[in-house]
């Protein structure tokens, strides 16, 4: 993808060769990667790491952002999602962060050819290879926090797999509400047990946690830690036995399921638009890139009936 | 990429930036598919695997125990890890045809981390034939898979058994052949489904 325009090229090669391949020193992506082992071989514990300084605010994806460049190489193809679309802000400045920062690398906003993807609040609609790498941007990591406020006990409470506590929340969400009321960072069993925060992700996206073919971390670069869910693993939202985990409706009140208006998707994640002019609400899919995917394949389809 | 030093020095590619940028991630995959087999044959110019490995993951930070004594003196300080008794290590680089001789690290159980990461050389990996058969099951295994592995002492698979017993305690083991790594984390269940050690000795 071309850099961004606003930035001259001349600017961006001389920033560029001021600084360590990958922004980070040697030291710092080495230490994130020893975490990164850990993390991986004890699924779903949230490993501490001395989360580096990084030209950013801490809790606009410093975590994810370290992990990025602790991982990625020359040979590497980058795609860089906020809420699903490669063009809002935190995308567009994170991945030209990193452009600027390793030359050399590619970026995409197709998942398909990326192998190396970084993002916050979804995980791509499009099922993910086993070469891919998904890196997701955490603000919260300890799904506890809602019920123990000392990290120390919730440190043990994790070793104990202790989630009585966070259970009671959920039933007293169901007597209160008739509903669990988390909508996203829903918690989430990994190899029967740690619990996760599974990030700011959408209910919608915590299935695909389990049995993935590609290896997830995540990161969080304010609280400083780093957990992973591996290919392969189980990955279980908390439920209980009459009450199951269900992923968000897009039913309409006629229990029709609402298509996206743009590529006419019935099968992905909708985000909801208020059309400034007739007041309507619209409906179009969250991941910017399986939308344009499901248009080209429509319109071609379309082309071979004309 | 530089292989030279400043004095023109001939550099093996293993301490270069992105070698190790590329091992790790090889390493990663191995940690995250246990079974599954890397090659490094393409990075190392002679170096030993496990020289790589410890090059990759090693810094001043970090302590090792040279256990089998396979490291020679010149590649402690490149390696700039501190040298510590097996028993208080980090990572420990062993010689998985000898006895085990010590009783590594395995985390507590609120910073299961604290935990040894061992090095373990062997003769040879192998998708098919070798001394030992293992089933391996669990996280990063699609299902169950097989490998092969030559010149390990069996006691070596039923201690380290033994040391994952308990989970999230456990260390967790990279073994590593002449050309080959493999992963094999705490969570992985190893089952030991043949031997053919007494079989060559009839």
């Amino acid at each position: 993808m071309p850099n961004q325009a606003n930035t001259s090229d001349i600017q961006f090669r001389q920033a560029s060769v001021e600084y360590n391949f990958g922004f980070l020193d040697e030291y710092a992506k080495k230490e994130v990667r020893r975490s990164v082992l850990k993390a991986i071989a004890i699924p779903g514990y949230q490993v501490p790491y001395s989360s580096r300084e990084m030209p950013m605010g801490r809790g606009f994806g410093t975590g994810g952002l370290q992990l990025t460049l602790s991982l990625i190489g020359k040979q590497d193809t980058l795609k860089v999602i906020d809420q699903g679309s490669d063009d809002s802000v935190n995308a567009v400045n994170l991945r030209s962060f990193i452009e600027m920062t390793c030359p050399g690398i590619d970026t995409t906003t197709k998942v398909s050819e990326a192998n190396l993807i970084q993002s916050r609040h979804r995980i791509p609609e499009q099922a993910l290879r086993e070469d891919q790498v998904l890196v997701l941007q955490v603000p919260y990591p300890d799904a506890l926090v809602v019920v123990e406020p000392s990290e120390d006990k919730r440190k043990i409470m994790h070793g104990e797999a202790d989630y009585s506590r966070l259970l009671v929340k959920l039933y007293e969400d169901i007597v209160k509400f008739d509903e669990i009321t988390i909508s996203h960072r829903y918690p989430t069993r990994i190899n029967r047990h740690y619990v996760i925060d599974s990030s700011p992700i959408p209910r919608w996206d915590v299935p695909k946690m389990n049995d993935s073919r590609a290896l997830i971390l995540l990161g969080a670069g304010r609280e400083k830690k780093i957990y992973a869910v591996p290919p392969y693993t189980l990955a279980e939202p908390l439920e209980f036995d009459d009450v199951p985990f269900r992923v968000e409706s897009f039913d309409d009140e006629t229990d029709k399921r609402r298509t996206c208006h743009r590529c006419g998707c019935d099968h992905s994640f909708l985000d909801e638009f208020v059309d400034a002019i007739s007041g309507e609400k619209l409906y179009q899919c969250s991941d910017s890139d399986y939308c344009d995917e499901q248009l080209k394949a429509r319109s071609v389809k379309q082309g071979l009936e004309g | 990429m530089l292989k030279q030093d400043l004095l023109g020095a001939h550099v093996n590619p293993i301490w270069l930036a992105d070698t190790q940028q590329a091992l790790f991630n090889s390493l990663m995959q191995a940690l995250s598919r246990p079974g599954q087999l890397e090659n490094w044959t393409k990075w190392l110019e002679n170096s030993p695997v496990y020289l790589a490995v410890l090059a990759t993951l090693l810094d001043g930070e970090v302590s090792l125990a040279d256990v089998d004594g396979l490291l020679k003196d010149d590649h402690w300080p490149l390696l700039q890890a501190q040298n510590v008794h097996s028993e208080q290590a980090h990572y420990a680089l062993c010689d998985g045809a000898k006895a085990i001789s010590f009783q590594p690290k395995l985390g507590t159980l609120s910073s299961p981390d604290f935990a040894t990461t061992i090095i373990l050389k062997v003769s040879k990996l192998d998708t098919h034939h070798g001394d030992i058969r293992l089933k391996l099951t669990g996280p990063g295994v699609n299902g169950e898979t097989q490998v092969s592995v030559s010149g390990i002492d069996q006691a070596w698979l039923e201690q380290r058994n033994e040391w994952c017993s308990a989970f999230p305690l456990g260390i967790d083991c990279i073994l590593v052949d002449d050309t080959q790594i493999m992963g094999l984390p705490r969570t992985t269940k190893i089952e030991l489904i043949e031997t053919t050690q007494n079989e060559d000795l009839n």
